[in-house]
């Protein structure tokens, strides 16, 4: 195994050589004759592309050529480094190329009205599809992966740093966390200022920022929301720089240190975005249990696609854990108030100004999740209808200020967001001909075979060997489901009028005490759902009955239609809302932490997770701590150590779980400084998860579908049993006056 | 520069350096809310001063109510703040006069008990202030004749051991004692460190450090005066040589440090305390032989138990000796037990239990005083009941037949 290594080495270190050698080549000659070489070289791919896409096959040369790529695409995939990504991006563009040119030229001549009717629906799903694979690729298939940079002159030349914390309608107990945390930020203390930014004008909030020493800012209405907020307090503040963090989003003390450097480096730089890492499962990994194993939904955009949109300088903001120069947001007007998504759009903007924004994909702040899915849908409603508007008012394709790679990264951000009809396509096209017999796809079965599974399989295998570490594949199809319906309306209302109102979906926050299935919600789903199952129960029926003719026709769509009832049987178990147990997530860490028992006992252990009012940890075999004794936590950072008065709350074996007593402010700020403010919180568990295979993210989605339609049929008997049980009670009361009556 | 390990876990990670970090440890005051209740409950660690709350069946109430009557009843002190202490203690379990030892107080006494026991308190009192005005009048025949005895009220604040808190203690007695301005603090111990617990600097240069202190001719001249006011005569910084020689002239002149103290310009109302070096040394014997009374300090643990039996033995014959607990954690359930064990032994020798408190200590680096000047510290309250009780003490003079030998 390590000689093939070896040999992978050295043949990659000679192909760089070679690679180094025709650029230094090539550097070397004059400036027209490498105008004239691109422009040659740029010909030249030009021809071959168009070649190979438009070359029509036959049957058998089509599979030849498509099973030798798909060959050369299983070998590639496995190699490490940047050209095997470019090859199986080249691959997968052959192939889709390929059956794009084919389907629009050879398979479009419809009889019927509803065959055209659909056939043009699938045909402009298919496109937008393509567009989207293809910005894509070109949106992550180089991401930059900036380094930190530290300051390098001495704290006294350091810029000042204004730090807002705009709050509305959160409780103290969560925006206290930001608060202390951004007091601990490691910046020489005469240069950094923490301003709470209260939209909801609450009394306590002021009696808490006196009594810690932080400023704390009002304003005497609340226009354009938390744009307007922020907007307001650069009016009163001075800071050279400005960090932004949302209430729940608490930053490590290593915060400004390691972004501040790019700025003072490269000092047209104006915005520098961090990830949003959050500590608690969001919806669907709480209630499809993947936390931690299988990549959140955010992974791949703070993971990738900002990483990709670096190196194009089209990194966007994201509304908190950034860091802003104040001179380039007061030239573009402060955050922009025109759309919903007031920080995509300031953004670009900044771009605009000629200013560059970039992006460090190491977390250094962590918040909280969505907690209910409906919570989750209105937010990603919101920021599909921003981004909608953006498009309408501000479209990035025209306009000046931006480059191209620029325009097409945020061309891609936006046309993500439209995915809502063709999904819904997607997930209702085989129907077409199971319900209908509509002939939307006038190609014989087989030939469609060659041209379509390549690209589909290819498209797969480059995003996962591209996504892999931050998405598993299939998942993408079921994010995109369960938002598909509601997004779907915005985003064409924006479009038609981007000043129309929202679509509230009323959320259902705070602790859900007990498992509940969200059928107002889920109800897009469950009719997905009953569509395909019937499709299926068609195409059975068709095939007992039909003629062999159309077998294979049937077979193809039954098979898509079984990935749709599983794809939307994931979505239904989404629906299905778990118990929350605990008021206040946990952030699973693994510290060192000393016990002190009121005896004089002291034992070493380790925790396993903490947050403000408690801890859980784990104590060596055999130490005996029963529940409701006092202790004494001590944590440590490095040389500092601070005690904590507890008590034991439960215990499970060496497992323990404690609750603090009453911490003064200054306890209260140790312990933050102590735990959630440790550079390296969140960074331990970046990026971790398990590296994507595609049969087995098949599996896994499979299994929770399958899940998802079992919840559903439980949930539907539990319905309907309580309303016989209600139905037979009026009878039993009626018998019963009966009875007295006599 | 040492780099703390959560940034160089989080820069290697990501292939970076982490030299030029910048660590910032600034902790801004917090104006923290009142406390809820008046007592902290034990849960919060703030201040280890907690008194024993947390089991309601302990015979003994809470520390800074461990004072013997005497206080309770002495209506003639001279400090008025006092007054408000007194009340809640009479409602405590009341306390015999102070001559018997104190075993168990019951947690409610009938109102003709207490009566009957204010009585003897109070003829106690004034058989003590007869005999006082007696040996006051026999003291100053005495004092006209020979110079060797100071009319001012003398305690020797001594320990076995070390590390028990002695000058700590010693100091915040002085405090505590100068209400008039009237206490001075004589360092006896070579340690010199005296003089820090009361904010006084050392000389500056080498002769005058010389002159300054026991080492010095004038005593009245060297006194300085230190945090709340309090005037101290500190060792000196005496070279090696001058300090063996001040050492044998004690050994060969056993009255070397009354007749010291009859020189100094002292009357009736000063009182002196004299802080003597741990162990049983010459100093120790000297500041016994002149004082009027003797505070032993001692810690709530094993060893300090193991040497009572040698305080006892040099408090034999002696009387006006009383003890002090010092640091006393009440968070520690060895402490409880060990304070038990000690007040069972001492009965009401023990004028006062100090409860530990880390600012004292910290608080020397930095120049504050606690015990001296910090109203809410628990400690500072106890000592200040400790000296009410050492003052009472010194004006019932049952001690004349020392002087008179």
């Amino acid at each position: 195994m390590s000689g093939s290594g070896t040999q992978q080495a050295a043949s990659s270190g000679r192909l760089q050589h070679w690679a180094q050698a025709i650029t230094d080549r090539v550097e070397g000659m004059s400036k027209h004759a490498r105008h004239a070489l691109q422009a040659g070289a740029l010909l030249l791919s030009a021809l071959l592309v168009l070649l190979t896409v438009t070359v029509p096959f036959d049957f058998h040369s089509q599979c030849i050529f498509a099973a030798g790529c798909f060959i050369v695409a299983l070998i590639v995939r496995r190699q490490a480094g940047r050209f095997p990504v470019m090859l199986l991006i080249g691959l997968s563009l052959t192939a889709s190329l390929r059956y794009m040119y084919w389907r629009v030229t050879s398979t479009l001549g419809f009889e019927s009205w509803m065959d055209a009717m659909f056939g043009y629906g699938l045909v402009a799903a298919e496109l937008y599809a393509l567009a989207v694979l293809v910005l894509g690729y070109l949106q992550t298939a180089w991401p930059l992966r900036r380094q930190p940079l530290l300051m390098n002159a001495p704290p006294s030349a350091w810029p000042t740093v204004d730090v807002f914390i705009p709050s509305y309608n959160e409780a103290l107990d969560i925006v206290k966390l930001t608060i202390f945390a951004a007091q601990a930020i490691d910046w020489p203390q005469d240069k950094l200022r923490v301003h709470v930014l209260d939209d909801g004008r609450r009394e306590e909030f002021r009696t808490f920022c006196d009594s810690i020493g932080v400023n704390y800012l009002v304003r005497d209405n609340n226009r354009h929301a938390k744009a307007g907020n922020l907007n307001a307090a650069l009016k009163v503040t001075d800071g050279e720089f400005v960090a932004f963090f949302d209430a729940d989003h608490v930053p490590t003390r290593s915060f400004l240190q390691i972004c501040v450097g790019w700025f003072i480096k490269d000092p047209k730089l104006a915005m520098l975005q961090t990830p949003h890492f959050f500590f608690s499962p969001d919806p669907f990994e709480k209630n499809l249990n993947t936390f931690r194993s299988v990549p959140n939904e955010g992974e791949l955009f703070y993971g990738l696609v900002q990483d990709g949109n670096d190196l194009w300088n089209a990194t966007f903001f994201c509304g908190s854990c950034a860091v802003m120069r104040r001179s380039a947001l007061m030239e573009v007007g402060g955050v922009a108030v025109e759309t919903v998504t007031e920080d995509a759009h300031t953004a670009l903007k900044l771009n605009r100004a000629g200013y560059n924004t970039a992006y460090l994909a190491i977390p250094q702040a962590a918040g909280l999740a969505t907690e209910s899915l409906s919570r989750h849908i209105s937010q990603r409603i919101r920021w599909a209808r921003g981004m909608a508007q953006i498009f309408r008012i501000d479209n990035p394709l025209g306009g000046k200020g931006l480059r191209l790679g620029q325009r097409l990264c945020y061309l891609n951000a936006m046309l993500h967001f439209f995915y809502g009809l063709p999904r819904l396509v997607f997930l209702t096209a085989p129907l077409a001909y199971l319900f209908f017999g509509a002939q939307i796809f006038h190609a014989t079965a087989l030939m469609i075979t060659a041209y379509a599974l390549p690209h589909i399989l290819h498209a797969s295998l480059t995003n996962s060997r591209i996504q892999g570490r931050f998405r598993h594949s299939f998942w993408n199809e079921v994010y995109e489901t369960v938002l598909a319906w509601y997004i779907m309306g915005p985003t064409l209302m924006a479009l038609v009028d981007p000043k129309f109102g929202g679509f509230n979906v009323t959320d259902k926050g705070g602790i859900i005490d007990k498992k509940f299935f969200d059928w107002r919600l889920a109800r897009p789903y469950i009719v997905l759902l009953t569509l395909n199952l019937a499709g299926i129960a068609f195409g059975v029926w068709q095939l007992a009955l039909g003629d062999a003719h159309a077998r294979t026709t049937i077979l193809i769509n039954m098979a898509w239609t079984l990935y749709n009832i599983i794809i939307s049987g994931a979505s239904v178990a989404v629906a299905s809302e778990t118990r929350q147990v605990r008021s206040e997530p946990r952030v699973a860490a693994e510290l060192p932490v000393r016990i002190t028992l009121e005896d004089g006992r002291i034992v070493d252990g380790t925790t396993q997770d903490f947050s403000q009012k408690g801890l859980g940890f784990r104590v060596p075999e055999g130490v005996e701590i029963a529940p409701g004794t006092r202790i004494e936590v001590t944590l440590f950072r490095n040389q500092q150590e601070s005690a904590f008065p507890a008590t034991v709350m439960f215990r499970r074996g060496s497992l323990l779980g404690a609750q603090f007593g009453r911490l003064s402010l200054g306890q209260q700020s140790e312990l933050v400084r102590l735990t959630f403010s440790r550079a390296d919180i969140w960074a331990s568990t970046w990026g971790s998860g398990q590296v994507d295979t595609p049969l087995v993210a098949l599996r896994e989605v499979a299994a929770i579908g399958m899940r998802g339609i079992g919840e559903l049929g439980r949930a539907t008997l539990l319905e309907l049993q309580a309303l016989l049980v209600a139905r037979r009670r009026p009878s039993q009361a009626f018998e019963k006056s009966m009875e007295q009556q006599r | 520069m040492k780099i703390a390990d959560d940034i160089a876990g989080l820069l290697g990670r990501f292939g970076a350096s982490a030299t030029g970090y910048l660590e910032v440890d600034h902790r801004p005051d917090y104006k923290e809310p009142p406390p809820a209740a008046a007592t902290p409950p034990a849960a919060t660690l703030e201040t280890h001063a907690a008194p024993v709350q947390a089991e309601p069946a302990a015979p003994v109430p809470p520390a800074e109510k461990v004072v013997p009557t005497p206080l309770s009843v002495a209506v003639n002190n001279t400090r008025p703040a006092k007054a408000e202490r007194v009340e809640p203690r009479i409602d405590d379990a009341s306390r015999p006069a102070a001559a018997e030892p104190v075993q168990s107080p019951t947690a409610s006494v009938a109102p003709s008990m207490l009566r009957s026991l204010l009585m003897e308190a109070a003829l106690a009192r004034q058989v003590a202030a007869r005999a006082h005005e007696e040996a006051a009048a026999a003291h100053q025949s005495l004092a006209d004749g020979l110079s060797l005895f100071t009319p001012a009220r003398v305690v020797a604040v001594v320990s076995m051991k070390g590390g028990v808190g002695k000058t700590t203690i010693c100091a915040a007695l002085a405090g505590a004692l100068n209400c008039d301005g009237r206490a001075l603090a004589i360092d006896l111990d070579p340690q010199d460190a005296l003089r820090h617990h009361l904010g006084v600097e050392s000389e500056p240069d080498a002769e005058a450090a010389a002159d300054a202190g026991l080492a010095g001719k004038d005593w009245d001249a060297s006194l300085r005066v230190g945090a709340g006011g309090t005037r101290v005569l500190p060792y000196g910084a005496m070279p090696v040589q001058a300090r063996r020689a001040l050492e044998r002239r004690l050994e060969e002149e056993p009255q070397w440090l009354a007749r010291q103290l009859a020189r100094m310009n002292l009357n009736a109302d000063d009182v002196v305390l004299l802080d003597t070096p741990p162990g049983h040394t010459s100093y120790l014997e000297q500041a016994l032989d002149a004082a009027d009374q003797a505070i032993a300090v001692i810690t709530p643990d094993a060893a300090s138990f193991m040497v009572l039996e040698q305080i006892e033995r040099l408090f034999e014959g002696r009387p006006g000796c009383s003890y002090v607990v010092n640091q006393f954690d009440a968070s520690r359930t060895f402490c409880q037990d060990m304070l038990e064990v000690l007040k069972q032994r001492l009965g009401a020798r023990l004028l006062g239990v100090v409860p530990l408190d880390h600012a004292v200590s910290e608080g020397l680096a930095f120049g504050d005083y606690p015990l001296l000047e910090d109203g809410d510290s628990p400690a500072r309250q106890e000592i200040l009941a400790i000296g009410d009780a050492v003052a009472a003490h010194l004006q019932a003079p049952t001690l004349a037949g020392r002087r008179s030998s």
